[in-house]
């Protein structure tokens, strides 16, 4: 509920019991001062003189008492002498009327007055309206005039003007309210536009809003400089990373190069040297392709402003992945071939990552075949502008209840594949990584004889036309 | 051929590599006497970034200004950022350290191998000539009995001569029917009818085939 309305209504709800309250209150009080006057009245009427008079002939007396009394002074006090003088009775001692017609007692009326009451009271609602009964004792008290009756119309419009101008009252505090309230909904309208839309926050002033504006200010001060402070401590993680990636890819680079040569001055020598020179290079291969991943992890944990997409020509990543890994291949007696369209397959994406993604499916392939044994990549520009890579192997495969689980951080199919435990989960966790912020797909099956198919797929831009 | 790398080491081995490749390469170890190199006769340019990125790609722009010689860049940093402004500025490829030799040197040879000869509807590989045009296939000038699937089977595996083709390419380039059940016997009578010294058509596992260009 909006702030304006539960202010109106909890005005409304608070103001009408307390208004109808406060009506019944006056009601009351007024009801008691007509009581009050009407029984003054109705004493004011008789004179001490009057028993005689009213005993010798009681009608005779009430019409002389009609005739000429009823006159007093006051308006309220001097209307009720003039309606007692109006409708008058007298009663004896004995409770019984002496007059002939006027007001009658009731019989709670006589049980009051044969208590010891002064007067007696009742309303009673006829078809021209409510009107008031009012017994009293006679100042002598006694014989046949002993008590005097008089009636009087009750006056009901005042009650009905009374509720009338309550409920107005109840109106306009509701309606005031609700006007009240109007400057404080918008200042707090005016803070939440400006927080939401990070503008400067209105002018604070003395009360809580204002205190609720400059609490604001001060926290969004807060978590400005907080991430200030973060983003240059990141942006200062990112650029030693990159310089150590540098640094090591520098000596790595040069390790690769006496490598390979050492290996081509061994050629046809010992062939034990020439194994531990192979293996050298496999591990060369393998710190290379771990700082490579670690880099892309940093990345893909450091999120956007790290992943920077452009459109990637997946013909020559697949051809560097393929030189890359050929020296590998060609050491474990594997076939590594690959197919690539004519045209060519152009990705959105970012070409170091996908680079390093394909390249651990790759690397993997080839890792995990066995001599003489084939890894083949193949893209493909399949329908409706999706292309598809596959990187196959007639490895030894992984059991099908693995398959799943395969792309978990650090998992490694150990039962299967224990030639060369390192580092495949790392490997293949960051192409699926890879695979998810680029919006592709990575799906990890069983080949059709033997080994795996690992199939990254997603929408690739329209093929070039032809010349 | 100019290799513009400020490591000792690693830019020894660079000429070392490329001229083994048969190369001829001149080696700049200063990015400031790289400024006003003469980029005439070049062939193809290895430029390293370095660290403080902007010089190696600063050299780029000023080449790019002056010369349309191919540049093979090589970056340490293995930042996406870096190789789209290299390849904006008109690097032509990249190769990310380390690297094994062999990669510098196909990197550097795909960007300086010529397109497949072609001369109209005309595919010649070594001694064997197609005619896509005309349908007709000749070895050394003696024509080939082919049938048109055979024809259209040659004429893809020819037009990227040494490049592996997944059977799914060649069936949809030469098969109307039949799919790539048939493409292995069509294959098959393909290999018989090819004479002796002629290129070869070599089973690639898990793709297709691939016409072998340098018969032995």
């Amino acid at each position: 509920m909006k702030l304006r309305a539960r202010a109106a209504l909890s005005l409304f709800v608070g103001l009408v019991p307390l208004v109808a309250l406060l009506v019944w209150g006056a009601g009351a009080l007024r009801a008691r001062a007509v009581v009050d006057a009407t029984v003054d009245a109705a004493r004011g009427v008789l004179d001490d003189g009057d028993e005689a008079l009213c005993a010798a002939d009681p009608d005779a007396f009430v019409a002389r008492v009609r005739e000429t009394r009823g006159v007093g002074f006051g308006s309220r006090r001097r209307e009720a002498r003039r309606a007692a003088a109006s409708m008058i009775a007298m009663v004896d001692d004995a409770l019984r009327p002496v007059t002939s017609g006027g007001p009658r007692l009731d019989a709670a009326m006589a049980e009051a007055l044969r208590g010891g009451a002064e007067s007696a009271v009742r309303r009673e609602d006829g078809r021209r309206g409510a009107r008031l009964v009012v017994a009293v004792r006679t100042p002598w008290g006694r014989g046949r005039c002993a008590y005097v009756v008089v009636a009087r119309p009750e006056p009901r419009r005042g009650q009905v003007l009374l509720w009338a101008s309550a409920l107005g009252v109840a109106l306009l505090a509701v309606a005031i309210g609700g006007l009240a309230v109007g400057p404080i909904v918008r200042r707090i309208r005016a803070l939440t536009a400006a927080v939401d839309a990070e503008a400067t926050l209105p002018e604070a002033g003395h009360d809580e809003i204002g205190a609720l504006t400059r609490a604001f200010a001060a926290r969004r001060e807060e978590l400005r400089r907080r991430l200030t402070e973060l983003e240059a401590r990141d942006a200062s993680l990112q650029r030693f990373v990159a310089n150590t990636t540098h640094d090591v890819m520098l000596p790595l680079t040069v390790l690769h190069g006496h490598l390979a040569s050492l290996e081509e001055s061994l050629r046809g020598g010992d062939p034990q040297a020439v194994a531990t020179v192979r293996a050298a290079q496999e591990e060369a291969q393998y710190l290379a392709s771990l700082v490579q991943n670690l880099g892309v992890a940093a990345k893909l944990d450091a999120g956007a402003p790290h992943v920077v997409l452009h459109d990637v020509a997946l013909v020559p990543l697949i051809e560097r992945v393929v030189a890359r890994h050929a020296r590998l291949a060609a050491q474990r007696g594997l076939e590594l071939a690959h197919a690539v369209p004519e045209a060519g397959v152009t990705v959105r994406g970012d070409v170091t990552l996908l680079e390093q993604a394909v390249s651990n499916l790759v690397h993997n392939a080839v890792r995990y075949a066995e001599p003489g044994g084939h890894v083949a990549v193949v893209l493909e520009r399949e329908h409706a502008g999706r292309f598809s890579l596959r990187v196959l192997d007639d490895g030894p495969g992984v059991p099908e209840a693995l398959l799943a689980r395969l792309g978990e951080r650090g998992f490694r199919t150990d039962e299967a594949r224990t030639r060369q435990p390192q580092g495949t989960g790392l490997g293949l966790h960051i192409a699926r990584d890879v695979a998810s912020r680029l919006e592709l797909t990575l799906h990890v099956a069983r080949g059709e004889e033997r080994g795996l198919v690992v199939t990254l797929a997603g929408p690739c831009l329209p093929a070039p036309v032809a010349p | 051929m100019l290799v513009i790398e400020d490591d000792a080491a690693l830019g020894a081995q660079l000429v070392a590599q490329l001229e083994r490749a048969g190369f001829k390469v001149r080696w700049l170890r200063d990015g400031d006497a790289a400024r006003d190199v003469d980029l005439d006769g070049m062939r193809l340019v290895v430029l390293d970034l370095m660290l403080p990125g902007t010089y190696g790609l600063d050299l780029l722009r000023l080449f790019r200004g002056r010369s349309e010689v191919p540049v093979l860049v090589v970056t340490a940093r293995n930042e996406t950022a870096d190789k789209v402004r290299a390849l904006e500025l008109g690097a032509d490829d990249y190769v990310t350290k380390p690297f094994w030799p062999e990669e510098l040197v196909a990197r550097v040879q795909a960007r300086l191998r010529r397109p497949t000869m072609t001369r109209g509807d005309l595919l010649r590989v070594g001694a064997l000539e197609l005619d896509v045009g005309a349908h007709r296939a000749t070895w050394e000038g003696t024509p080939l009995d082919l049938t048109p699937t055979e024809q259209q089977l040659l004429v893809a595996l020819a037009r990227r001569p040494g490049a592996a083709i997944t059977r799914r390419a060649l069936a949809e380039a030469a098969l109307d029917l039949g799919g790539e059940r048939t493409l292995d016997v069509h294959v098959s009578r393909l290999r018989r009818k090819l004479p002796e010294g002629a290129p070869r058509i070599v089973t690639v596992w898990g793709i297709g085939y691939r016409l072998e260009a340098d018969a032995p």
